[in-house]
């Protein structure tokens, strides 16, 4: 292992103490803005958009059908397991048999 | 939430209400190991060993934010990039241990600080609905979560195990793993229309930013374009209302 990976994990989990234990820590002694509050649901939902469009949009065809049947599998059956396994397999079947 | 009805009731901190927490975790535990197995076989995929992919659950034990993480991987490890993008992703836990404030504020340092550690999304929501249902056991959390972390490392270990029979990912589709698995949790973090604007401007910002500046950036710039557009957005409809 390097020194270089294990600087990278502890920072990693560093931050993610920091965000475990900092809301419970901060609520005793200031008042959450209510913007800030908004800026922080609203997050996850921004970073992880931010993450896959480029992969989906840039990608091909065969990324966005795959990308479109995740989606749809997600909202018809709310298993994760389940819409992975179709995007992959949608990929596959591209990747192979048709392109 | 569930400010206004907090406890005026004592709290209490019991090995019972651990037990629970263990018991009642079960089901989502079961839908945790794909995603520690998946997250297994893509950290061998992405380079690293295996006592790198153990330690990083063993350590950082959030999700999404190790997935992003094997996203910003490389030869060149990105150190400051990676730690800040973990943070951004984490942002939400601060949300979540400031609405448990009322419940955990009374109880000794220790136990809630040390109930803290193990707070993740599925175990934070489960303790609020045992608080709305009455229940006044503040140990729950802590069982939820040492079921949810053992359960987070042990299928980690055995997806990059089973990881090595993979030898071409490609030709598989299973570099599309973590695409779709993001794109899931997204569908799952639909709250309505409000939704549309903040992951569009996300969406636009990032492809931008890789376009003009590549490297990782596009993240960033795309998380905090769609985020701040969100927090304008929903404080604007706010005084509408």
């Amino acid at each position: 292992m390097s020194s270089e990976t294990i600087l990278t994990i502890g920072l990693m989990a560093a931050a993610t103490i920091a965000t475990r234990l900092g809301g419970l820590w901060l609520m005793g002694r200031v008042k959450m803005s209510p913007f800030v509050e908004r800026w922080f649901k609203a997050l996850p939902g921004s970073l992880i958009t931010a993450i896959v469009a480029p992969t989906v949009l840039s990608g091909g065809l065969a990324e966005m059908l795959a990308a479109g049947a995740v989606i749809l599998t997600m909202m018809k059956t709310k298993s994760l397991l389940l819409a992975m396994t179709v995007g992959v397999g949608v990929i596959f079947l591209m990747k192979n048999f048709l392109l | 939430m569930t400010e206004n009805q907090t406890s005026n009731q004592e709290m209490s901190f019991t090995a019972a209400g651990f037990s629970i927490g263990i018991i009642k975790s079960l089901p989502m535990a079961i839908g945790v190991v794909p995603f520690g197995m998946v997250f297994g076989v893509m950290a061998r995929q992405t380079g690293l060993g295996f006592g790198e992919a153990t330690l990083m659950s063993a350590a950082v034990f959030a999700g999404a934010a190790q997935f992003v993480a094997l996203g910003l991987w490389q030869e060149s490890l990105p150190v400051l990039t990676i730690a800040f993008t973990t943070f951004l992703v984490n942002l939400r836990l601060v949300l979540m241990g400031a609405a448990l404030r009322p419940y955990y504020g009374s109880l000794s340092s220790l136990k809630a600080y040390g109930s803290m550690l193990v707070l993740s999304d599925g175990g934070w929501a489960m303790q609020l609905q045992e608080f709305n249902d009455g229940k006044r056991d503040a140990a729950f959390l802590l069982g939820n979560g040492v079921a949810q972390y053992v359960v987070w490392v042990g299928s980690t270990v055995s997806g990059f195990m089973l990881g090595a029979a993979i030898t071409q990912p490609e030709k598989w589709g299973l570099t599309f793993i973590v695409p779709a698995s993001f794109l899931a949790l997204l569908v799952g973090m639909w709250r309505g229309k409000s939704d549309i604007l903040p992951w569009l401007v996300a969406a636009i910002a990032a492809l931008l930013t890789n376009f003009a500046i590549g490297g990782n950036w596009f993240i960033l710039v795309g998380g905090l374009a769609g985020s701040l557009t969100g927090a304008f957005i929903s404080h604007r409809e706010q005084f509408n209302e």
